[in-house]
């Protein structure tokens, strides 16, 4: 049996590379031109060209400087913490006990939640007249009042980063799963009868195999982190006093509220330059370990 | 056999594709009928069905007329109305908000309406309609629906607190307040929409409106770092003072009108909606008796009363191929008739319908409040750049709420920034 010819796989991916370039590609080359231009919402007037003015705007634009500001912390803060959770509770669900595949089947339900459900729900539970977290903390006997947990400028960003971890945990943690899954048996048992102890198994053994795993997962959630949008947007649209306005969000704004797209287009530019050189800098560890 | 394969998939998929671009080519459209697409707000009053059904009245009277109505959430609306006039698909007729009437004119994007409204039609308008609807001294919109929030108040609470009448003003308001969380009648009698939204900017105008403040002088300068501070100085009084609900930052109105209807706060500010829903034994534990509506009063010796326009009206956009149509269209939907019929949630934006004794049965409260309210409502700012300096606005007034800088310190700050995007 001979493999076909390169040119059949070729004509066979042709179809996804043209529809990849449609709905990504030129969109994307569509606003690399709007970033040099003064163009708005209604096309009324002609566009002119601005060269990196736009740019000069966004780099002195405080505001936006204060929104990258906000989504670092908030993709730092929630990789961080889904990191470290999703690890633990793989390492938990891989060890043999009653219910194990049942607690499995659950992992995957934050994920599988769509986000705008996930941060409506949130919502309800934040709620300072009936949230469940409010009437639970209050029974617990650990606040005295309800508080407003959205309404708040010190605890919005945090109850929003909580909110985001519980959802997207799981998916480190089955990724990191699936990894533990083919950890050799053997290799364990050779460790334990060489003295090694738990704390040494998974510094030497279980870690440096998971590793690969999850670094994919990593980088999928550091995307996800740093452009994050929708979440932050249905639970509190950037408030209280801005506090909560993630770069996206202001993209968002600078683009259609005030109806600027040459300078949010540049803000989505710089957005996404940001994104590209945090996967640069990982594609790059990841070669030097090759 | 594999290449021909290949050819039957290539083929498979050019037809496929082809025949999505094909459809509807053999649709041919009657050339005698005009047809007009219509973008509105999807929203209890007037309803989707309700606006459906005039439409379809019209074209049942215009045969030779079809519209298309489009429904989106208000936070939806201006930009699909702005991103669609951009395009090649632009609507005929919209429905827009009173702040964004300076915009629209400023873009050129509305037909000037002013000679194809006969002086019975303006007379028989509240005059409160024409003022956000009039630019320049030229009628570029039809008034829909007047609104302003008003104040509820728990009558319920007052009686128990000692009073058997409205407050008068301001003060007598917040002592009102006083004495009703003195008593233990409720932790917090003030309730308010200050979230970081439109709406706080809505609650805060009308009490700019009641202290005589404007945020704006007669040339259009922002001005409200001085005439805006006894409105936001008030705010921030009952808030020191233990008086409004602290969760009044993260509430919109909605949220209020759920605490109000509760019983869990003595007064709050809300659209007319809410009057109808506060007294709804299935949306509110309040009896009708309990719930008062009324206009909100002034501060003492500055003015009786105040109100703030939160209305929209009817265009007809200046790209339309079809003018006269359009407009025959919106003058059927703000007609005395269609509205009078369809008035059960939205009251009308005709003063005789004031009078018709079948229009205010059951909600005379409301009625008597509306009629106050539109004779003397004013709008906020009058200015293409809105919605960025409303932005600006409700961000520095959460500032000063939440104590990170004083009163003096945001409005000077907002008013400084606003001064920069103009």
């Amino acid at each position: 049996m001979t493999n076909p010819p390169v040119r059949h796989y070729s004509l066979l991916i042709a179809p996804m590379v043209i529809i990849m370039g449609a709905v990504i590609g030129w969109p994307l080359i569509r606003t690399l031109m709007l970033s040099f231009t003064d163009a708005t919402m209604m096309g009324l007037n002609p566009i002119s060209f601005v060269g990196l003015s736009n740019f000069q705007k966004a780099f002195s634009d405080s505001g936006f400087i204060s929104a990258l500001k906000i989504s670092l912390i908030f993709a730092v803060s929630v990789v961080t913490i889904e990191m470290m959770l999703g690890t633990t509770v793989a390492l938990l669900v891989n060890e043999p006990f009653k219910g194990r595949n049942i607690l499995r089947a659950l992992l995957i339900l934050p994920w599988a939640i769509p986000t705008v459900v996930n941060a409506i729900m949130w919502r309800l539970i934040y709620n300072p007249e009936y949230g469940a977290l409010n009437s639970l903390l209050t029974q617990m006997g650990l606040i005295d009042s309800y508080i407003s947990w959205l309404g708040n400028p010190d605890k919005a960003l945090v109850a929003i980063i909580f909110a985001d971890v519980w959802k997207n945990f799981s998916l480190v943690a089955l990724i990191a799963l699936a990894s533990l899954q083919s950890l050799s048996s053997a290799q364990m048992e050779a460790a334990k009868i060489d003295g090694a102890n738990a704390i040494q198994r998974f510094g030497y053994i279980t870690l440096p195999h998971i590793i690969p795993s999850l670094q994919v997962a990593l980088v999928l959630r550091i995307i996800e982190a740093v452009k994050v949008f929708d979440i932050i947007y249905i639970m509190t649209k950037g408030g209280p006093a801005n506090k909560t306005r993630s770069g996206s969000i202001f993209v968002y704004q600078e683009a259609f509220t005030n109806s600027r797209m040459g300078s949010g287009a540049a803000f989505a530019v710089i957005m996404v330059s940001l994104i590209v050189i945090l996967i640069l800098f990982y594609m790059r560890i990841l070669m030097k370990k090759k | 056999m594999k290449k021909l394969c290949l050819v039957f998939l290539c083929v498979l998929l050019s037809t496929s594709v082809m025949s999505v671009f094909a459809g509807g080519a053999n649709e041919k459209p009657d050339s005698n009928v005009i047809e007009l697409r219509f973008l509105a707000m999807a929203q209890a009053a007037y309803s989707e069905q309700n606006v459906n059904d005039m439409t379809a009245d019209f074209m049942k009277a215009n045969p030779n007329i079809k519209i298309y109505t489009e429904f989106v959430p208000y936070e939806e609306l201006r930009n699909k109305t702005l991103l669609a006039y951009g395009s090649n698909n632009p609507y005929d007729a919209v429905l827009i908000d009173d702040i964004w009437y300076a915009e629209y004119v400023d873009n050129n994007m509305l037909i000037d309406i002013t000679e194809d409204i006969p002086k019975s039609y303006k007379n028989g308008v509240l005059a409160g309609g024409w003022n956000f609807t009039t630019k320049n001294d030229k009628i570029v919109g039809l008034p829909w629906f007047l609104d302003t929030m008003y104040l509820f108040f728990n009558e319920d609470m007052l009686k128990k607190a000692g009073y058997d009448h409205q407050p008068t003003s301001l003060e007598e308001m917040v002592e009102m307040g006083r004495t009703i969380k003195t008593k233990g009648i409720v932790e917090y009698p003030f309730v308010f929409s200050l979230a970081q939204a439109e709406a706080l900017i809505c609650v805060y105008s009308n009490f700019l409106e009641a202290f005589n403040g404007s945020f704006q002088d007669d040339e259009g300068n922002y001005i409200i770092d001085t005439s805006g501070l006894e409105a936001l100085n008030f705010l921030l009084a009952i808030k020191d003072e233990g008086l409004l609900n602290p969760n009044s930052a993260e509430y919109l109105e909605e949220d209020v009108r759920r605490v109000f209807s509760s019983g869990d706060a003595a007064f709050t500010m809300n659209w007319a909606y809410m009057y109808a829903l506060a007294v709804d034994p299935a949306e509110s534990s309040l009896t009708k008796n309990s719930v008062g509506i009324m206009v909100l009063p002034g501060a003492k010796g500055i003015k009786a009363s105040a109100a703030m326009s939160g209305s929209m009206g009817l265009s007809v956009l200046n790209k339309t191929e079809h003018p006269a149509e359009a407009l025959a269209y919106i003058k059927y939907l703000s007609s005395k008739e269609v509205q009078d019929t369809y008035s059960n949630l939205q009251l009308p934006v005709w003063e005789a319908s004031y009078d018709d004794p079948a229009i205010a049965a059951g909600r005379e409260m409301l009625v008597g409040a509306a009629k106050k309210a539109f004779s003397i409502m004013n709008v906020r700012p009058s200015d293409p750049n809105y919605q960025e300096a409303s932005a600006i606005f409700q961000q520095y007034i959460q500032l000063a709420l939440f104590g990170d800088l004083s009163p003096e310190e945001a409005l000077s700050m907002a008013v400084n920034k606003v001064r920069e995007i103009q």
